[in-house]
């Protein structure tokens, strides 16, 4: 059966070839390790609007990125034993990793532009739970505390987001008591408010004037591009060595 | 513009050249104006409006034993505007409040009344960077009217009420120069221009809808598609391909085989008797082998 071997070249090209998807396949898996570690922490975000397909696109890759690294280590095997019956395997494990791969790029990107394509959905997402006596409300209360108090931001694009729009944050205080969450006020070393009266009034020293929707956006933003643009290379690549590897099962 | 704005925008101006320029014209042509945003991001809000005081808007040289106080009216922006006085025809100032006017509806109230700021005590708005000296920069220079949230509940309330405004409704604004001594209303400024506070629209009528999807998105989107699909095709084809050449070759194969049976007998024929004895443990087929090229 393996009396015609193939030319040097093509088993030369295609070892390289895996052992270049082998490597990526790692890559991939650590980088996507990374992301569902959400470094950020901006999942509640996700988690609340009901998809977090940005993370699913993670998970995914994770599997992918290691079955990548086994496959092609697999492969190599495959070509280095002239072996149709492993090739065969090799390429058909191949292809629905790649399918799989595929399906991670398409859908973190695709739920990325859903998210943050522009900032309604999210302001929309604020107003509704901040403050809100649900589970849900409780975890993005907790969430936006957070982000304004360590990115030194106010509502989604600025302070005028809780003026602007009802909110269950202005069903519980009304403007005159306060406009926006107290935690909008700079604050000194002590955490107290530097001036609560200035803040109400909306000086800009005494409040943090930007919206947190810069620093929301380049986090999921951050998150997709390693998902579906490394991913996105990684199948760029692979695609000729696959077709390589098909021909080279085709003369085998 | 004038007032602080003015006073903003024109910080790098030398201060000697302020006094000159503010006292150039009249009350008669200024009006209250808007609080800087610098000061007051969120303005005007949906209850309460922050204006700036009137800062050298009356033309009046100040006798050091007489004290002025400045009452500042509001009206919502109707037509009756140009009618509405703010003095008695004994040159009193009005004391009209917010519930015997319906809110400013049908005619001015007196929202608030503080000190004639001192022309020489203008801004100074290099202190604006220092923290400590906001807070009394703010009370100092700008009044803020709707502030008083509780003056019409408590009914022992005396003195002037300033209660929120209404939301969505334009309002003007005038300051008039009371001569705290004679009493009688001494300057005025012109009604400012209709402001209108704040409306707030409900959250659910965002529209969340993501709009036009993004390049990279399409790119990634169709370009995957289509690799995935011609990485099948290509797949099917090398499967097909290699079944057809494989059945080729099997054929060819069979041929050699029948082209070496041919041969090989005549090799093995003559040594035939002599291997008989050795192979007696041979496989049942491979004994067949040899029984049909004995028939040979």
């Amino acid at each position: 059966m393996a009396a015609e071997k193939g030319s040097p070249a093509v088993v030369g090209l295609l070892v390289f070839g895996n052992i270049i998807i082998l490597l990526s396949g790692l890559a991939l898996f650590a980088e996507t390790v990374w992301v569902t570690a959400d470094q950020y922490r901006v999942y509640p975000l996700l988690g609340v609007s009901g998809k977090d397909d940005v993370f699913a696109g993670a998970w995914i890759a994770i599997f992918t990125g290691f079955s990548l690294f086994v496959v092609a280590s697999f492969g190599i095997g495959a070509v280095l034993c002239y072996s149709r019956g492993m090739l065969l395997t090799y390429l058909v494990l191949m292809l629905i990793v790649y399918v799989f791969e595929c399906a991670s790029c398409i859908t973190s990107y695709t739920h990325r532009d859903y998210m943050v394509s522009n900032p309604a959905l999210i302001t929309k997402q604020m107003l509704t739970y901040y403050n809100a006596p649900t589970s849900q409300g409780r975890e993005l209360t907790r969430f936006w505390n957070r982000v304004m108090i360590e990115q030194q931001c106010c509502g989604t694009s600025g302070p005028l987001d809780w003026v602007s729009f009802t909110s269950a944050f202005r069903k519980a205080i009304s403007e005159a008591e306060f406009p926006w969450p107290p935690l909008c006020c700079r604050r000194d070393a002590n955490f107290n408010p530097l001036s609560e009266e200035g803040c109400k009034l909306g000086y800009q020293d005494y409040l943090f004037t930007k919206g947190c929707f810069d620093h929301i956006g380049h986090a999921i933003d951050s998150y997709t591009w390693g998902i579906s643009w490394f991913g996105f290379a990684i199948l760029m690549w692979t695609l000729p060595v696959m077709l390589l590897a098909m021909y080279y099962y085709t003369i085998l | 513009m004038r007032g602080l704005d003015s006073l903003a925008s024109g910080v790098s101006r030398s201060s000697s050249d302020l006094p000159s320029v503010l006292f150039a014209s009249p009350a008669m042509d200024l009006e209250p104006q808007l609080a800087s945003i610098t000061f007051a991001t969120n303005n005007p809000t949906l209850t309460t409006i922050t204006l700036e005081k009137p800062f050298c808007m009356f033309n009046v040289s100040i006798p050091k034993n007489v004290s002025y106080q400045v009452n500042l009216y509001v009206m919502v922006n109707s037509g009756s505007i140009w009618n509405a006085a703010v003095k008695d025809n004994r040159s009193f100032p009005i004391n009209s409040t917010f519930q015997e006017t319906a809110g400013g509806q049908t005619a001015p109230y007196k929202a608030a009344s503080f000190i004639l700021p001192p022309c020489g005590d203008l801004p100074n708005l290099d202190k604006v960077g220092d923290m400590s000296k906001i807070a009394e920069i703010m009370s100092t220079y700008l009044v803020r009217v709707g502030d008083n949230t509780y003056c019409l509940l408590d009914p022992n309330f005396e003195g002037t009420c300033n209660p929120p405004l209404v939301r969505a409704t334009e309002y003007r604004f005038k300051y008039v120069l009371v001569n705290t001594s004679s009493g009688f209303v001494e300057d005025q400024t012109l009604w400012s221009q209709p402001i209108q506070t704040n409306q707030i629209s409900p959250y659910l009528e965002i529209d969340t809808w993501p709009g036009r999807r993004s390049g990279a998105m399409i790119v990634i989107t169709s370009i995957l598609s289509s690799l995935v699909f011609f990485l099948l095709l290509g797949f099917v084809a090398a499967v097909i391909f290699s079944f057809v050449s494989m059945g080729s070759s099997d054929l060819e194969t069979q041929h050699e085989s029948q082209i070496s049976q041919e041969v090989v007998p005549k090799a093995q024929g003559t040594l035939e008797t002599s291997y008989s004895s050795v192979n007696r443990r041979q496989s049942l087929d491979q004994a067949e082998v040899y029984t049909s090229k004995l028939q040979d």
